[in-house]
């Protein structure tokens, strides 16, 4: 949690970035889409937690029930 | 005092990955802004606390009733969050989106306000029969 976060995101679309651009160079745009996928969907994933830490935490301190 | 540089740090350090991830991957950048967002709202959740604590005990010292300040700080959190998703469609350019989800949040605050209203309008009736 904090700028960790960021940054571990961050380094997941510059790492995708990358490897679609090998991918694509090297002729294989379908690999390219697929990872492009499974980025989306790991990042998606860590977001989901965090979102639901934050509904948690949203809920708790204005008492939402 | 809160944690004020945090939050700037992380607030200009996910603008500038947010501008260097948009030109290659422009799904990444939307990713960065959530993640601020929702870290920075984690952090000023946890120092909005102690403010809570102080107003419901003011609320208390006062003679009313202690369900009003509930009602206060639902609406306040159902608006937080709706916030949160607002701008998040909006960043993502799906305003309509936005649009629907802020009417989302717009009923969820009347439903919890409904019977607030009604005791006002109970009020006016006893004060006017």
């Amino acid at each position: 949690m904090g700028v960790d976060l960021i940054f571990r995101i961050a380094a997941i679309g510059i790492i995708v970035a990358v490897l679609n651009q090998v991918l694509v160079r090297s002729g294989r745009e379908d690999q390219a889409m697929m990872t492009t996928l499974a980025g989306v969907i790991v990042v998606l994933m860590i977001m989901i937690t965090e979102i639901n830490n934050l509904f948690e935490t949203v809920k708790n301190v204005f008492g939402l029930y | 005092m809160m944690n004020l540089w945090p939050v700037i740090g992380i607030g200009i350090t996910a603008a500038v990955l947010g501008v260097l991830l948009r030109q290659y991957r422009p799904e990444y950048a939307v990713f960065v802004s959530l993640a601020a967002g929702v870290v920075i709202l984690f952090l000023v959740c946890t120092s909005i606390i102690p403010v809570v604590e102080h107003i419901q005990a003011i609320l208390d010292m006062s003679s009313m009733p202690g369900e009003y300040a509930g009602v206060l700080f639902k609406a306040l959190g159902i608006c937080l969050l709706t916030q949160v998703a607002c701008d998040t469609c909006k960043d993502a350019g799906e305003s309509a989106i936005a649009a629907k989800v802020e009417l989302a949040g717009k009923v969820a605050v009347l439903v919890i306000s409904l019977p607030l209203f009604q005791q006002v309008l109970a009020v006016v009736h006893s004060l006017l029969v």
